[in-house]
């Protein structure tokens, strides 16, 4: 049995898709010049691999390349991978790595750095614990070849090997770091070097001239990367009216992480442009199913059919142009992974005659739903968790809401004793074995019978139609069983100046700067 | 003198254990997990709790507080949780920054609040004076982190006079670093000017009455130096006082300003290093501050025995 037709085929089913999606006028875009980003947040380091917080992923995206990287369509191409192919028993990966490949230190580019990078990366916490659980071994068969052994057959590996978090870097750099404890810097492969890092004020990434883009048209965080800006500057700028006003001074080329309330300031000033990008992330509730008044499966059967979504989105994001009323966990319609299936008919739409037939059903008395939100996501937890406790009340369904600091939230919620349900997101993942509210020690502890037995099955199972077919039934388990509830998908907006080339305008480009060419080189 | 020196440190070192003793119990008696805000929101309760015994968070509180209690003694305040560098190392390169934006917003409201409150006192009851008492009512209402978008918007973003946000050390030139600060520091200290204001007019009005400014202007006495040599130093001794409460004010003040203009200070630093429960962080910042304000209030006791002849401290 010959794994690897199959195999490719799944995981450049996205290829053509992303081909046709490169950035139009790329041709006329030409290199020079600053790129001047304002942030809303950094890290103590840029190594991503120690925190799973994906905003603090940013500088490494652009200086660092891991063996995959997802397309537009959130396909896993090969980027410092050359091939790869399973065995026989669809139990062995091998990996063969791209010649001539150099680190920013000048160091080449060998097996052993891959090795050393993944085996951190299996550490780690988030996706490195999933991929942690699918390998045996990483080892090193030559210079330029690295062999996986697979506890199971499994097609996941290149999807989780396309994470921020799994990027490379020199073996000799991660002297001395453990998944836990930060690298000095980045000595990585990508088409910036980090020329300084400074965690209270921004970074500085300077274009390498000695980058090996890869040929094939760009697409997200595969195919070439153009490096158009000779610099890019991050520069930290906690308060988003400050990003909004030094973009329209022409200090800031890129203002990330604009509220929707500055649509209107940014679209109005000649020289600036808001730049909404649809299908960002879902937003959700997580119940507790383990312990606790939300283990009742009817309650939170009830819960859904009490809520109206689009009051609930349209508080938290404040404008309809902002937010889809969409059911499908995988907020883009671009991923192969989205999916309906299971959604009850009249999505977002109370049915009080459900409330009344579940609540009756359940054991539910009145007790109050412990609800967490954490005090740094007021809009996306807060103004969500009001207005559903609003509308929850009017059936008599109690909530009360428990806001703390986000390092008292994660605490809280890791514990089944202190939670009933707490306020979350959930991005486009490139393999639904990656959500994390799927995994059954992750807060909500979602250990239905049935849907680990599925996702065993999607775990080892090697035909997309068939995975596909499976994280389908998973999605109508979960909306029968209501281990969270989605209200609807929020888009994200940022800001640009006029003449800012290629800005990103898909939720899958990310952070991928090295594509997006500063307004002086237009 | 120096017997005088020497008993006021020792008198410090209450002043700095007893807070830090209660930010050591406060921060470990409040939830909230540095382990969990490490490896962020996707991380399971297993690696957090792994994560907590690497650091030895699982330990008991009074051991906890025995070896941070050592390390105190021994001047070792221990690495930051998330920098992984000895706290001792990171705390000058924010400190720098918030007492450089306090020295400057204390300059600026001196300047400004000894000038207006001059102007104010010498033409007593004139527009002028009524224009300068309003404005200086005015600013003492004026919330910081208002005044200080106000002056973004005018100074910044209409006139673009000045940089939104951002900082330059003095390394990269005094124009460059003025560019920088100024604006922040103005935010910061024109609070504290309207207060000085009003208290050297009305100091001055007090001394202007005295016999010894009628005895002086009897003698023929230029009016210069009846007010710089004689009116002045004795009408400065409580804005001196006002002074040194308003630098402890903007030390701990700092923080909103820092915030807005992207300033890498303490203030900043603290609150961030708060929410991530950085713990031997927060601590070193506390440290600083106590230690700050404490020689901050013993410089202003022998600035009183500069400016008045008559204090002796012994």
């Amino acid at each position: 049995m010959n794994f690897k037709p199959t195999l490719r085929g799944a995981l450049l089913a996205g290829v053509s898709i992303a081909v046709m999606a490169g950035p139009a006028t790329a041709q006329d875009l030409v290199q020079g010049g600053n790129l001047r980003v304002g942030i809303s947040q950094m890290a103590p380091s840029p190594d991503p691999v120690v925190t799973t917080f994906g905003v603090n992923w940013m500088t490494a995206s652009v200086v660092c390349e891991a063996l995959f990287g997802t397309d537009e369509a959130w396909t896993p191409q090969p980027v410092l991978a050359d091939a790869f192919a399973y065995s026989e028993d669809g139990k062995t990966l091998t990996v063969t790595l791209r010649e001539g490949l150099k680190f920013h230190s000048g160091a080449a580019l060998t097996s052993a750095d891959v090795v050393a990078s993944l085996e951190r990366f299996k550490e780690s916490a988030g996706i490195g614990a999933a991929f942690k659980n699918a390998v045996v071994s990483i080892a090193a068969a030559d210079d330029k070849t690295v062999v996986f052994e697979l506890n199971n057959p499994s097609p996941i590996l290149p999807g989780l090997l396309s994470g921020a978090q799994a990027v490379i870097m020199s073996a000799a750099s991660l002297e001395g770091a453990s998944p836990t404890e930060a690298t000095k810097g980045l000595d990585c492969t990508g088409p910036y070097t980090l020329t300084s890092y400074q965690p209270d004020q921004g970074a500085t990434l300077t274009r390498w001239a000695d980058y090996q883009s890869r040929s094939e048209p760009s697409s997200a965080f595969s195919g070439a990367k153009h490096a158009y800006a000779d610099v890019i500057n991050l520069r930290l700028m906690p308060e988003a009216s400050v990003r909004r006003d030094s973009l329209i001074t022409g200090e800031i080329d890129i203002a990330m992480e604009m509220p929707s309330d500055f649509y209107d300031a940014l679209q109005n000033d000649a020289n600036t442009e808001a730049v909404v990008v649809p299908n960002n992330q879902s937003l959700a509730v997580v119940f507790n199913t383990k312990d606790g008044v939300a283990a009742d499966v009817n309650l939170r059967r009830a819960i859904y059919y009490a809520l109206e979504m689009d009051s609930v989105m349209l508080a938290s994001v404040g404008n309809p142009e902002f937010y889809t009323l969409d059911p499908s966990w995988i907020p883009d319609p671009n991923s192969f992974w989205y999916t309906t299936a299971g959604v009850p008919e009249g999505f977002g739409t109370p049915n009080p005659d459900k409330v009344k037939e579940y609540l009756a059903a359940s054991n539910y008395k009145g007790e109050p739903i412990r609800w967490l939100v954490a005090s740094e996501q007021y809009q996306k937890h807060f103004l969500t968790a009001i207005t559903a406790s609003q509308q929850l009340e009017e059936y008599g369904i109690n909530v009360e809401i428990v806001e703390s600091p986000m390092a008292n939230y994660i605490q809280a919620r890791a514990d089944a004793a202190q939670m009933d349900a707490f306020s979350s997101f959930l991005p486009t993942y490139v393999d639904p074995t990656s959500i994390a509210f799927l995994n059954p020690s992750y807060p909500g502890f979602w250990t239905d019978p049935e849907k680990m037995e599925l996702m065993d099955k999607l775990a080892t199972t090697i035909d997309p139609a068939e995975r596909k077919a499976l994280f389908e039934q998973v999605h109508t388990l979960a909306y029968d069983q209501f281990p969270w509830i989605k209200y609807g998908t929020e888009a994200n907006m940022y800001g640009i100046r006029k003449g800012v080339g290629n800005p990103a305008r898909v939720p899958s480009r990310g952070y991928d700067l090295y594509n997006v060419a500063p307004p002086a080189a237009n | 003198m120096l017997r005088y020196l020497f008993k006021r440190f020792l008198l410090i070192l209450p002043t700095i254990f007893v807070p830090l003793i209660l930010v050591f119990l406060l921060l470990r008696l409040s939830p909230g997990d540095p382990a969990g805000m490490m490896l962020g929101d996707q991380a399971t309760p297993e690696q957090i709790a792994a994560l907590r015994t690497q650091l030895g968070l699982d330990q008991p509180i009074w051991m906890q507080f025995v070896l941070w209690l050592k390390g105190i003694v021994t001047l070792d305040l221990g690495n930051s949780i998330f920098f992984r560098e000895p706290v001792m190392q990171i705390i000058p390169r924010y400190a720098t920054v918030t007492i450089l934006l306090t020295s400057v917003a204390l300059v600026l409201a001196v300047v400004i609040g000894v000038t207006l409150g001059l102007v104010s006192a010498m033409n007593r009851n004139k527009p002028i004076d009524r224009g300068v008492v309003t404005t200086a009512v005015l600013g003492i209402s004026l919330p910081e982190f208002w005044f200080a978008l106000l002056l973004i918007f005018v100074f910044a973003v209409t006139l673009r006079w000045f940089p939104v946000a951002g900082y330059n050390s003095p390394d990269a030139g005094i124009i460059a670093f003025g560019a920088t600060i100024f604006l922040p520091a103005l935010a910061l200290g024109v609070r504290q000017s309207a207060l000085m204001t009003r208290m050297m007019r009305s100091s001055m009005l007090d001394v202007l009455n005295e016999p010894y400014i009628t005895t002086a202007r009897a003698q023929g006495l230029p009016e210069t130096t009846v007010l710089g040599r004689y009116a002045m130093r004795t009408a400065a001794m409580p804005v001196v006082t006002v002074a040194g409460l308003s630098a402890g004010y903007m030390l701990g003040g700092a923080v909103a300003i820092e915030i807005i203009f992207a300033l890498p200070g303490l203030g900043r630093m603290l609150v961030e290093a708060v929410g991530r429960r950085d713990y031997p962080l927060v601590e070193g910042g506390v440290l600083t501050i106590s230690l700050v304000l404490a020689v901050l209030n013993l410089l202003i006791d022998l600035v009183y025995a500069l400016l008045d002849p008559r204090i002796r401290y012994q």
